[in-house]
């Protein structure tokens, strides 16, 4: 009967063909010149490794935007690929990384001396790098712990950290780092990286597609590249078009959502409110989805004045709350359509 | 308010300083400037309020004497604290105005028949600054032996007189022996107050043995009776003295004697059946005296506490009663329901509180006995109610204020109540009605803290006891808050009322919040007073008034409602794991859709067809592997399930019964829960080596194997191996096993155990 | 025999009815390199149906022979079972059913499954399945943990989450799936399964009670079938103008707004508080209790349109709380003293 949870020596299984890697990992940048629109921040990280002398960093930027991969590219050019492993510690938010982690896992690999083996390729500086990925998850004592340590060990251990919000990082430590802010990625950034990729994978795509896509992932590459191969999957070899990015994306159609809003508008029924929110939500779309939307939608409209868009705007702010504490999304948007309705009047 | 915080505050200090004043004060009268050193003081430590106003500290009783009668709202003071100042300056003060008045205080809004008694009587009126200049400039007086004719009155109405020390008693070191045994009164006439109940106690014991001949018949005689009254007026005592005066052998079981039904039974034959051993060394006897030899008195003392852990006691002791050949004596504090049986074959005498004046003067004598100078005559008054008048209680109070002073005045014994007040506990009952009643929330009585004190007292439970009883309450509504002309008075205070509990609702749900918090995975126990505040002060702030449904106060119902939800919660879990293989929704998807239509499929058939209908059922409960058990379930968990189980023929029903356990039935796999037996007492052996330690028990169920059975035994005894490999980690895992679904449906019940170290 | 609604269940994605582009699309899937898959809609959707479909055309018939198991994990403070349906090739588990425990579920379980493979070796997939249900009950924690265990063990697992929203389904975890969302079927759609149902069980159902049935239901084939089931258990002849009967708890919330629209008052709340503890009791959980009364005086012609504003105000704001505090009877009375406070105050 147990079948499932039985082990089975991995060596007797029949050789595997290569596995297929997602497509994010398969296309992550290996050099620095290969990243994609961050040319400030790369142009300073290249001077520094002429200098030799790599500061303590702090990333931050929305995610997507290429922070890890800036910093794993960096650190081969520095060590080479064979070196690297040995040099670089890298721990992100899944690993463990409570004070006790910083204490012994962190303090003991920071304050190790560094081995003279070096690859002649490469300029090997004498200290070894920190990864410290989602920084901004770490738990204030955690940080506090890591203050110390990143000054005592700066001779032999320099610091990278990443985060998406910089605020999150407490003041000592932050001041302790050299920042670098990675900023969205433009459209045009986003499309030709995709085209590239489509190029490679032979995919069938449309210039129309792959701007829809550049527009959905909000500068994100990461979950644009994410889309493009989920979306591939589905069609295979045929035409992916707009409909089918948008629907991976969980996004509304501008339809559904230009309905809702409008029955919002011009119905004082409340029954018909109802019946309008329920075709909606029957059609399975994340709340939070339709509210961002609607907001988009409510923004763009002219039939509302400033002060009836704040009024809106503030009770979204508040359902976007309760939607994240899992307050049922039927009532929800049910509440939201009905103040739109009740401001209209 | 202010003033009254200040005592308090002042508490620690201020004996010291007060003790050597009032020494200084016997020694002479005194020069001005000694009475004006703690008059600095006090100001300094008023805090800011608005307009603060000196109070004056005026010399020793100085207002000794006089009496005050205070009308209206003062305007700094509060009356309660304008009395207490009047008070501690050896003033009298009662409420109504008469000729022996020497002053009235009148604040704003007078009342109008004081203001005519004032004219009446031609009395001096003062007014709140009058009335502090008066105690900043009156003399002081010594204190005066002369007593108050009021005071007279009531000594006289008592005829209490007192007793000198009996000669064994003043043998012994006073400090060794507590003052409440030491002075426990020692003949009737020491008895504080219920004269009436005491005569009907003795009255009742001396015709005792002429009833014996005659019988009891539980109407006018009696062979037992039950003494009820608060704690601390004398009960035991009283029953005691009379046992004693009566020529009786006091036996007492009290609440430290086991008094279950078996050990009740055991101790009183012991003593009914014997003679009293004191008679047989008394050497000479007098008629009387034979005549009383022999005799036996049992009080049950605390018998309120019997019904709660000893099971059976009360109705042991009625029995007793019933049939008792010596006199009974029960003691209670409240009759409850649970003493229902007792009363029934008891003689009820209700012991009440003593009043202030019965017990005054007993006070006195023992404090003057002690050398405890009381400064000013009407401070045993206000120790005496802040006691409720419990003599023990009062009794303890001063016999550990002696332990380090000499005397005491009004402030220190108010601060002695105070004190004291923390160990007077309430029952949630109390509290609640109080919280709900409407003079705590009168403007002068007490701040919020006061009530936020009240939830202290339970914190655990009060909010649940005001969740459940503020629908039962008429909000008491000043109807002037809402103005709305359109609207007619009557709906208004509809509206209003409905607004009251809504925001009493409201503010139940915002503290049901914090106490998620409190009791959260980070117990957060600084938000307790905001639970406090949310959950008891500001619900009954709004909804505060009469009880309307006439009923005492409810135990919480939620509580009894939680535990039957997760009872269901459980059962209808099984359900969803039996029906598992065949439908994949969720537990609430089972339950709102499936459920209504099989319980109409389960239940149709027997109703419409009776016993024709049954292998119909049967054969849909095998699809969805339930048993009778969840059949049941099913029935109980739809909304009238009641209803239809009453319209199936009890003999369909017990049909159906017999012939679901006659016949075999798939099974989905079995419960754990008769393994879990087997696993501790394996797991009790200690055995060292994994690999014997592998026990595997099966039970064959049922005769259909299926027949990849050996082959799952295999594959299991294998995981077992890895699985003991893994053992030391934190989680241990263990397993069930079960029958496989195959696909004719038809599942064998096969159940292997094992045990994973 | 067997209720309807499971003797009509289509088993492969070929047979599903509704929405038959996605499942084209799924079949595609199926051929390919197959991602970790999050599948949300509403409740009766159809969302375990198609998890099944898909185990099948993965794996086979293979994937039909599905058992039950019983697991226990013993933490320092607490026995927890758990109930776990397998077949050869694939598990299935619901771990909200332990939980704030759900962490040490994936800690446990899914990594000792993870580290294994496949056993069969003429399996069609060299991965094993992890089926993962009411995933939006899971905490953010245990999320978390599955984040990690699900890039790790990539080249022999595969996780199928199954929700009904993905709004408390944390980021990272979204990123990683493909995204499938299962809508409600059309009113159409539902009607013409029951009128199939309806002929293959010689019972005359005219398409516009069919049509009143399925709107009824809200769209809910699963519910539409067993109302249907029941109706034809109960009356011989289905004309247009029987009545459709309400489920039993159903009944009992219609009941509640009754009450709360006739009479506004103390007693109607004590009344409501009983009938509340009673829905309870009988396993309807709380914030459905509240969303069903909300919609029902929402939708109640009686009642003022300014009224209505608070009503589904403080309706979201109690559902809220019933979310993060204890003692869900305190909020839904808190709702239910709103608005009849609401009510009563526009009533003059």
């Amino acid at each position: 009967m147990n079948t499932f949870f039985q082990a089975r020596p991995s060596s007797s299984v029949n050789v595997h063909e290569e596995i297929p890697q997602p497509w994010i990992e398969k296309y992550r940048p290996k050099s620095m010149e290969s990243i994609s629109a961050q040319e400030q921040t790369v142009a300073v990280l290249k001077k520094t490794i002429e200098s030799q002398n790599l500061p303590h960093m702090l990333f931050y930027g929305p995610p997507g935007t290429g922070k890890t991969s800036t910093i794993l590219a960096l650190a081969r050019e520095l060590y080479g690929p064979k070196l690297m492993k040995t040099r670089i510690l890298e721990l992100n938010a899944s690993d463990e990384r409570g004070i006790q982690v910083i204490r012994d896992k962190v303090k003991n690999f920071a304050r190790t001396a560094v081995s003279n083996r070096r690859d002649s390729d490469y300029p090997c500086p004498p200290y070894k790098i920190v990864i410290l990925d989602e920084a901004d998850l770490m738990t204030q004592d955690a940080q506090s712990a890591l203050r110390r340590v990143i000054e005592t060990y700066s001779k032999v251990t320099r610091f990278c950290l990443i985060c998406n919000y910089v605020t999150r990082i407490i003041e000592p430590l932050a001041s302790r780092c050299a920042k670098f802010r990675f900023k969205p990625l433009d459209i045009s950034n986003t499309t030709s990286r995709l085209k590239m990729i489509c190029e490679q994978e032979a995919v069938n795509y449309s210039p129309q597609t792959l701007e829809e896509l550049a527009k959905l992932s909000e500068g994100d590459l990461r979950k644009a590249i994410m889309y493009l191969q989920s979306a591939s999957k589905l069609h295979k070899k045929e035409m992916i078009t707009s409909e089918s990015i948008r629907e991976i994306a969980g996004v509304v159609s501008d339809d559904l959502i230009n309905s809702l809003v409008e029955s919002a508008k011009s119905n004082k029924d409340e029954t018909q409110l109802e019946e309008a929110v329920t075709k909606v939500i029957d059609s399975g779309f994340s709340a939070i989805q339709i509210l961002s939307q609607v907001q988009d939608r409510i923004l763009d409209d002219f039939q509302f004045n400033e002060a009836q868009k704040a009024r809106i705007g503030e009770f979204i702010g508040q359902f976007d709350k309760y939607l994240a504490d899992g307050t049922d999304e039927h009532l929800v948007i049910l509440n939201l359509i009905k103040v739109i309705s009740d401001t209209n009047e | 308010m202010d003033t009254k915080l200040d005592q308090s505050e002042n508490v620690p200090e201020e004996p010291k300083m007060e003790s050597s004043k009032s020494k200084s004060s016997k020694r002479a009268k005194e020069e001005d400037s000694y009475s004006e050193a703690p008059k600095k003081k006090l100001p300094k430590t008023t805090p800011s309020a608005p307009e603060p106003k000196e109070i004056p500290q005026g010399a020793i009783n100085c207002l000794l004497g006089k009496t005050f009668v205070f009308t209206g709202d003062l305007e700094n003071l509060t009356r309660e604290d304008a009395q207490d100042l009047v008070k501690s300056h050896g003033g009298r003060v009662t409420t109504a105005p008469s000729s022996r008045t020497s002053y009235v205080v009148v604040g704003d809004n007078p009342g109008p028949n004081k203001l005519e008694k004032i004219k009446q009587h031609n009395i001096p009126t003062l007014n709140e600054d009058e009335l502090l200049d008066l105690i900043r400039n009156a003399p002081a007086q010594i204190e005066t032996p002369q007593p108050t004719p009021a005071k007279g009155k009531s000594r006289a109405s008592d005829d209490m007189e007192i007793s000198e020390p009996t000669p064994s008693s003043s043998s012994t070191t006073p400090l060794s022996q507590l003052w409440s045994d030491k002075y426990k009164p020692r003949s009737l006439k020491e008895l504080c107050g219920n004269k009436s109940a005491v005569d009907n106690l003795q009255k009742w014991l001396k015709a005792w043995e002429s009833n014996l001949k005659t019988g009891f018949d539980f109407n006018s005689k009696f062979p037992a009776v039950l003494l009820a009254g608060p704690p601390g007026i004398g009960k035991t005592t009283a029953a005691h003295l009379i046992g004693k005066l009566e020529g009786y052998d006091v036996k007492e079981f009290n609440a430290s004697d086991t008094r279950s039904k078996k050990a009740l039974e055991m101790a009183v034959k012991t003593v009914t059946h014997n003679t009293s051993i004191k008679g047989f060394f008394q050497p000479e006897r007098s008629e009387t005296e034979v005549r009383k030899m022999g005799r036996t008195l049992i009080i049950m003392d605390e018998v309120d506490g019997m019904s709660a852990g000893d099971r059976g006691g009360v109705a042991e002791l009625v029995q007793l009663i019933k049939k008792t050949q010596i006199p009974i004596i029960c003691i209670c504090n409240e009759k409850g329901k649970k003493l229902q049986s007792l009363t029934n074959v008891c003689q009820e005498i209700r012991f009440q509180k003593p009043r202030v004046e019965q017990v005054r003067s007993r006070i006195m004598t023992i404090a003057s006995r002690e050398d405890l100078k009381f400064s000013q005559p009407n401070i045993a008054d206000e120790i005496i109610t802040g006691a409720n008048a419990d003599i023990r209680q009062i009794l303890n109070r001063l016999s550990s204020w002696k332990l380090s002073n000499d005397s005491i005045n009004y402030n220190e014994g108010k601060a002695l109540n105070k004190a004291s007040e923390k160990n007077v506990i309430l029952d949630p009952f109390d509290i609640t009605s109080r919280l709900f009643g409407t003079s705590i929330w009168n403007n002068r009585a007490g701040n919020v803290n006061d009530k936020l004190e009240l939830y202290y007292h339970e914190s655990d439970i009060l909010p649940l006891m005001i969740h459940e009883n503020y629908l039962k309450i008429k909000p008491h509504i000043n109807s002037n808050t809402i103005e709305r002309d359109d609207v007619n008075p009557d709906d208004l205070e509809q509206i209003a009322i409905l607004e009251a509990i809504s925001k009493a609702a409201a503010s139940i749900s915002d503290g049901a919040m914090c106490d998620s918090m409190i009791h959260g995975s980070q117990p957060q126990w600084s938000l307790m007073p905001v639970h406090g505040i949310f959950s008891c002060v500001i619900p009954t702030y709004y909804v505060h008034g009469i009880n309307t449904s006439g009923a005492r106060y409810a135990f919480p119902s939620s509580l009894g409602q939680i535990s039957r939800t997760n009872k269901y919660k459980r059962i209808l879990r099984e359900i969803q794991i039996h029906m598992r293989l065949k439908v994949s929704g969720d537990k609430n998807e089972i339950r709102q859709s499936y459920l209504p239509a099989l319980f109409t499929a389960l239940s149709q058939p027997l109703i419409e067809k009776g016993s024709d209908g049954i292998s119909e059922v049967i054969k849909l409960m095998d699809q969805y592997y339930l048993n009778k058990d969840d059949w049941d379930a099913i029935m109980e968990l739809s909304f009238g399930g009641d209803k239809t189980l009453k319209e199936i023929d009890k003999s369909v029903k017990a049909a159906f019964t017999k012939k679901y356990n006659s016949s075999s039935h798939p099974v989905p796999f079995l419960k754990a829960s008769s393994v879990k037996s087997s696993k501790t007492a394996a797991a009790s052996v200690d055995v060292p080596d994994f690999e014997d330690a592998m026990e595997v028990e099966e039970v064959a169920k049922e005769e259909e194997v299926v027949s990849d059975d050996d082959e799952d035994l295999s594959k299991d005894k294998f995981i077992k191996q890895k699985s003991n490999e893994k053992s030391n980690a934190a989680t241990s895992t263990r397993r069930t096993s079960t029958g496989t679904k195959t696909r004719g449906g038809r599942g064998g019940g096969r159940k292997a155990v094992r045990k994973i170290k | 025999m067997s209720l309807w609604i499971d003797k009509y269940r289509p088993t492969t994605l070929e047979n599903l009815t509704f929405n038959q582009g996605l499942s084209r699309k799924l079949k595609n899937l199926t051929d390919s390199d197959f991602p970790h898959l999050l599948i949300f809609g509403p409740s009766g959707a159809g969302k375990k149906t198609r998890i099944l479909c898909i185990l099948k055309e993965l794996f086979g018939d293979g994937a039909e022979k599905i058992k039950i198991d019983q697991r226990s994990f013993e933490t320092q403070r607490k026995k927890l079972d758990i109930n776990i349906i397998s077949s050869k090739y694939h598990i299935e588990l619901t771990p909200s059913d332990v939980g704030t425990y759900d962490k040490i579920v994936f800690q446990e379980l899914l990594t000792e499954i993870a580290q294994t493979q496949q056993i069969d070796a003429d399996a069609k997939q060299r991965f094993k399945v992890v089926v993962i249900n009411e995933a939006d009950e899971i905490t953010r924690d245990a999320q978390a943990a599955l984040r990690r265990t699900m890039e790790k063990y990539m080249s022999n697992l595969r996780i199928i989450l199954c929700c009904n929203s993905t709004s408390r389904i944390i980021e990272p975890i979204r990123s990683r799936c493909m995204l499938i969302r299962v809508p409600l079927p059309s009113i159409d759609e539902i009607s013409t399964t029951l009128q199939h149902i309806a002929s293959n069980e010689e019972i005359h159902l005219s398409k516009s009670l069919a049509d009143k049935i399925s709107l009824q239901s809200q769209r809910n084939p699963r519910k539409a079938i067993l109302t249907f089931e029941v109706m034809a258990s109960q009356k011989k002849k289905l004309n247009d103008n029987v009545e459709i009967p309400k489920v039993d708890w159903e009944q009992v919330i219609d009941d509640i707004v009754g009450k709360i629209v006739k009479t506004q008052a103390a007693e109607t709340l004590s009344t409501v508080r009983q009938k509340i503890y009673e829905l309870q009791s009988h396993c309807i959980p709380p914030s459905l209790i509240l969303k069903k009364i909300a919609l029902g005086l929402f939708t109640n012609e009686d009642i003022h349109s300014k009224a209505k504003f608070d009503i589904i105000n403080s309706a979201t704001h109690y559902d809220h709380r019933l979310r993060t505090g204890r003692h869900s009877i305190f909020h839904i009375e808190a709702f239910v003293s709103s608005a009849m406070s609401a009510i009563l105050s526009t009533k003059y």
